[in-house]
């Protein structure tokens, strides 16, 4: 206990430097409109913890989002019960510290990432539930995941993956009341896409892109070297997104190939599928971002809970 | 925790630490307005110039410039390969 306080402490004095920070970039006031706007949308637990603090100042609003990391991390502390003491503490000390981290911590924009991740790991603690409540806390945390941002309708998937991974069965009427609540959602939010996507670039050039993005973030996870919010993927030489594509059915082919022998990597690839699809095969004008890459590296943290 | 466990933990703290103070600083990199009169190729040369003899910093700039102007580029250009992979790949 005393180590996890530490490595809490530890992540606060990381982040102090939010103590001065200010609003940057897409980060707006919240008394703003657009975010009272967004209040309406699929995004709306988010818009609404913003709004809420609009009488506060930015410290209030940063320091907010710093809580919700801590929280994700003792969470995530919570859900690898069972896994070695020494990788549990070194695990949750990673997500609370890696700097990969520092744009959804620092970010205001990035809050409704950090809120996915939080309803994302209460949905998996709830699957742990006893039956009947079990149920129930897995539609609340469905919603929370909906509410939280537009692109958490793949909570759906994700709880599905990790309950056929941990315990090879699927509680259908569970899964079909939140795959049916995602379709609803996905349709309602890709039919106000609306003129947003028409200066999105073609869908295979997207698709490509994206996918050779994923390879560089993924490659920031393990060197943390040219981290920026503003990569310029659009720039990206053709060459490289074919590269990537290659690259990417490879690795998945042969995730498939071991997935008897090595589970827990086939698990973490499909996680990471399974989270990015919607950045990858909906092109919109915004390609991927450090901090969209939050819930897709939750499937390599949890890694070691596969196969026990 | 073994030893390296706690020295990765540590490194980490020091890199985060280090970005989030950028953040603080509000990323030049968001701020910095390229001179749109003069072209990526320009700052190109400018800044490899200021690399050779080790200034970084102006090389720095200079490749920021050229980056926000990479789309007033033709996309096959060799130019547009190099400076995406020295300034994404290798880092600024």
């Amino acid at each position: 206990m005393i180590a996890l306080v530490g490595l809490m402490a530890l992540t606060v004095v990381v982040y102090l430097p939010l103590w001065d920070a200010g609003f940057v970039w897409e980060d707006v006031p919240p008394t703003a409109g657009a975010w009272h706007l967004m209040t309406l949308t699929p995004r709306a637990l988010t818009a609404a913890s913003m709004v809420w603090q609009a009488a506060q100042s930015v410290r209030v609003l940063h320091l907010t989002n710093l809580g919700i990391h801590l929280l994700n991390g003792l969470l995530m502390f919570a859900l690898l019960t069972g896994v070695a003491a020494g990788w549990r503490f070194f695990l949750t000390g990673l997500w609370w510290l890696h700097p990969l981290q520092t744009e959804s911590v620092s970010y205001l924009a990035a809050r409704a990432d950090l809120f996915l991740v939080t309803a994302v790991l209460l949905l998996l603690l709830a699957t742990r539930f006893p039956k009947g409540l079990r149920e129930l806390g897995m539609l609340v945390c469905l919603w929370l995941a909906f509410l939280a941002k537009e692109t958490g309708a793949v909570a759906v998937g994700l709880v599905a993956l990790w309950l056929y991974w941990r315990e090879s069965r699927l509680p259908w009427r569970v899964l079909a009341v939140g795959a049916l609540a995602a379709l609803l959602l996905s349709a309602h939010f890709l039919s106000h896409l609306g003129s947003w996507t028409a200066t999105a670039p073609p869908l295979g050039r997207f698709i490509g892109v994206q996918i050779a993005a994923i390879w560089r973030v993924f490659a920031l996870l393990i060197v943390p070297v040219g981290l920026t919010p503003a990569h310029q993927w659009a720039s990206m030489p053709p060459w490289l997104t074919v590269v990537a594509v290659l690259g990417a059915v490879i690795v998945l082919m042969g995730a498939f190939a071991v997935r008897q022998r090595v589970p827990s990597i086939a698990f973490a690839l499909a996680w990471i599928v399974i989270a990015l699809a919607p950045r990858v095969l909906v092109p919109v004008p915004h390609p991927l971002t450090e901090h969209q890459f939050a819930l897709p590296m939750l499937g390599l943290w949890l890694m070691p809970t596969i196969g026990r | 925790m073994r030893p390296l466990g706690i020295f990765l933990l540590l490194l980490c703290a020091c890199l985060t630490s280090a970005r989030a103070q950028v953040w603080r600083t509000n990323e030049t990199l968001w701020t910095a307005a390229a001179d749109i009169s003069i072209p990526p190729q320009v700052h190109w040369h400018l800044a490899l110039a200021a690399f050779q003899r080790g200034d970084r910093t102006t090389a720095r700039k200079e490749l920021r410039f050229a980056r926000a102007q990479l789309g007033t580029l033709d996309q096959h250009d060799p130019l547009v390969t190099l400076i995406w992979l020295w300034t994404d790949i290798i880092g600024m």
